[in-house]
């Protein structure tokens, strides 16, 4: 019961950074590819018709959730699709530079096109990768992806969820405590109307009930790692002050690389709501899906700030990539 | 597989995004039926084709129909499924008293136990066929019925999924739904299969609406007009109206002369306007009009007797073949 609570709860906020970073890491570890610098062996220079950079992922699933306004179920699930893919790739697999983004872009399609009664048609979807792939690019990786998974793009409760863990536990523990409080509040309710049979309970409740608030809040900002994460789950305001999704992105690269592997695969989710105590507003979180796009909606990206979310993803590659030769 | 595994031989029949063929698998002789989708390449595999495949694979139950292979080409998607005789629409319209469509009474009972075994199995399985309708309800020589089309199936019970309320043929779709709720559940196929159970008696399509707008009115004439006393919460619908015509609800049996009492209040269960109040799948199989198929006391246990049980009838079914 609290698992489904918690992920409706989840699936009505908007779309976060975390969430987007979250993917990018569930995409890096469906397998290996050959990066442009880094290659362990020489191979022949891009075919030409491929004029255009590759931009990070970072970058390419931040563009796709901006054109498309997609849902943040819609989107989670590819988590779930990403997973199936990885557990049913050879060990030995290893893809182009381009083929994680090949790869995201097409669970992102044929979730879209599972779990919503009208979606975006291909020669969309082509436009949205800003000419990286074309309408038969992108038919050939949905055949491909159909082909690989099996047609199998049902997903079970129980799996989303525990895909979605980091971001459904966060929330589960907010539901308890919110429960207990209004629980708490009630008994001094009652024990108010009849204060006067029973004085010392009174004075006793509140008291526990707000040690437990705070503690609670301190957990909560305890397991922010950075200042995005902070901003995101304060409120609304702070989070129109930062202009643009460019800007949010170099306080995840100003840490350092493997810090950064950590935090991404260890915060809790910083999903955006707002913890009202009495009785939790999750369903309508602040944050407007108008205003979350807000924050994302200049199609500009500093060449700074990609170069460096391409670094990024680079350095969390080799890290993956040292993890696994250890293991 | 191959397509060659398959020849093709003569088309059944075509629909709005695929043409069915009867096939032949060459290395077992069995008969198939090739559903043929062709690829558009700007929308890329259609999702109706998505799902169909991904749940009917999963799907396996002597009242649904078997999915045995898919076959993805360049150009073309080929879904071959066990082969059925007819449908439910053919088969009425070549039967019946005088050709009226009407079925006999314990053909109807037969073949609506069927239905809602189908319909219970997609239902236990978190799959709502959205599009229940006499042409989508397969049936062969020997009596069985099996559902068919799954291309507005769609899994249902987790929040991920987003409906629309443009599903289900209009003559079958329910009151909720046309009133524009999108959040229906199982009670989407079970007012069809009310629809269904009394087009079977009467051989008529009980709703043939030909709009929105005329299909709830179709419905409130004989079903009565919903207000808040008799539907909390309806004038909350989107496509709710406060001037619709008044209607008081009729006697069913004025449609349905001499049917059977059991087997209307069974229908009087699928037909509820409010889809809480609506009957589900599970209970109707054990509704008391099914007694001798559910009743270990009773000496007819499977309630496959031939279609064509009647003689006239059954010459006339094969006469479609």
């Amino acid at each position: 019961m609290s698992d489904s609570q918690a992920l409706s709860i989840f699936l009505k906020s908007p779309v976060s950074q975390e969430m987007l970073h979250h993917l990018v890491v569930s995409t890096l570890h469906v397998l290996p590819c050959q990066s442009d610098k880094n290659q362990a062996y020489p191979s022949p220079p891009n075919s030409p018709q491929r004029e255009k950079t590759l931009p990070s992922l970072m970058t390419f699933i931040t563009k796709l959730v901006r054109y498309t306004n997609v849902y943040t179920g819609t989107l989670m699930s590819t988590a779930v699709y990403l997973a199936r893919l990885r557990s049913k790739l050879p060990k030995d697999a290893q893809g182009l530079p381009c083929t994680r983004h090949r790869i995201f872009l097409a669970c992102l399609i044929l979730s879209a096109k599972y779990h919503n009664d009208s979606s975006p048609k291909n020669k969309h979807w082509a436009k949205y990768t800003d000419g990286i792939f074309s309408e038969a690019d992108i038919n050939l990786m949905e055949k491909q992806l159909l082909y690989l998974m099996n047609w199998d793009l049902r997903i079970e409760q129980k799996e989303l969820c525990h895909y979605l863990k980091r971001f459904l536990d966060p929330i589960k523990a907010d539901l308890k405590k919110a429960i207990k409080l209004r629980q708490t509040i009630q008994q001094k309710k009652r024990a108010s109307s009849i204060s006067h049979q029973n004085q010392h309970n009174i004075t006793q409740l509140p008291y526990e009930y707000q040690n437990q608030y705070q503690s609670h809040q301190e957990d909560f900002s305890r397991h922010l790692p950075s200042p995005i994460s902070a901003s995101s789950v304060s409120s609304a305001d702070s989070i129109e002050a930062i202009p643009q999704l460019t800007s949010t992105t170099p306080r995840s690269i100003s840490r350092s690389s493997s810090t950064s592997v950590i935090s991404v695969v260890t915060t809790p989710g910083n999903y955006s709501l707002e913890v009202d105590v009495a009785c939790p507003t999750y369903g309508e979180s602040p944050l407007s899906l108008e205003r979350q796009f807000g924050v994302l909606n200049s199609s500009y990206v500093d060449p700074m700030i990609e170069k460096a979310a391409l670094h990024e993803e680079q350095e969390l590659e080799n890290l993956m990539r040292q993890y696994a030769g250890r293991v | 597989m191959s397509s060659s595994q398959f020849q093709q031989l003569e088309k059944l029949g075509e629909g709005t995004y695929a043409t069915v063929y009867k096939g032949r698998n060459r290395g077992t002789g069995q008969l198939v039926a090739m559903k043929e989708i062709s690829l558009d390449s700007e929308e890329g595999t259609p999702s109706t084709a998505i799902r169909e495949i991904s749940l009917m694979k999963e799907l396996k139950h002597e009242n649904v129909v078997t999915l045995y292979d898919v076959i993805h080409t360049e150009n073309k998607l080929t879904l071959v499924f066990e082969y059925m005789d007819q449908d439910l629409k053919q088969y009425m319209d070549s039967s019946g008293y005088n050709n009226s469509g009407a079925l006999d009474p314990q053909i109807v009972k037969s073949l609506m136990f069927q239905l809602l075994r189908g319909i219970m199995f997609c239902h236990d399985n978190r799959v709502l066929h959205r599009d229940l309708k006499p042409q989508n309800l397969l049936l062969n020589n020997k009596g069985e019925l099996k559902l068919g089309d799954f291309g507005l199936a769609r899994a249902f019970g987790i929040p991920v999924n987003t409906f629309s309320n443009e599903v289900v043929t209009l003559w079958y779709r329910a009151p909720d739904v046309l009133m524009g709720s999108r959040n229906y559940s199982t009670s989407i196929d079970m007012w069809s299969a009310g629809c269904i159970l009394a087009e079977m008696f009467t051989g008529k399509p009980l709703f043939p609406g030909n709009s929105n707008d005329d299909q709830l009115l179709k419905i409130f004439r004989i079903m009565g007009t919903p207000n808040e006393r008799t539907w909390p919460g309806v004038s909350q619908y989107p496509n709710f109206k406060n001037n619709f015509n008044v209607f008081i609800p009729q006697d069913l049996r004025s449609i349905i002369p001499g049917i059977d009492p059991l087997a209307l209040n069974l229908l009087q269960g699928l037909l509820q306007m409010r889809p809480e109040a609506r009957i589900s799948a599970r209970q109707a199989l054990q509704h008391p009009w099914f007694n001798e198929f559910t009743n270990p006391l009773n000496s007819q246990p499977i309630p496959t007797h031939s279609v064509g049980s009647q003689q006239q009838q059954q010459q006339q079914a094969q006469a479609q073949f």
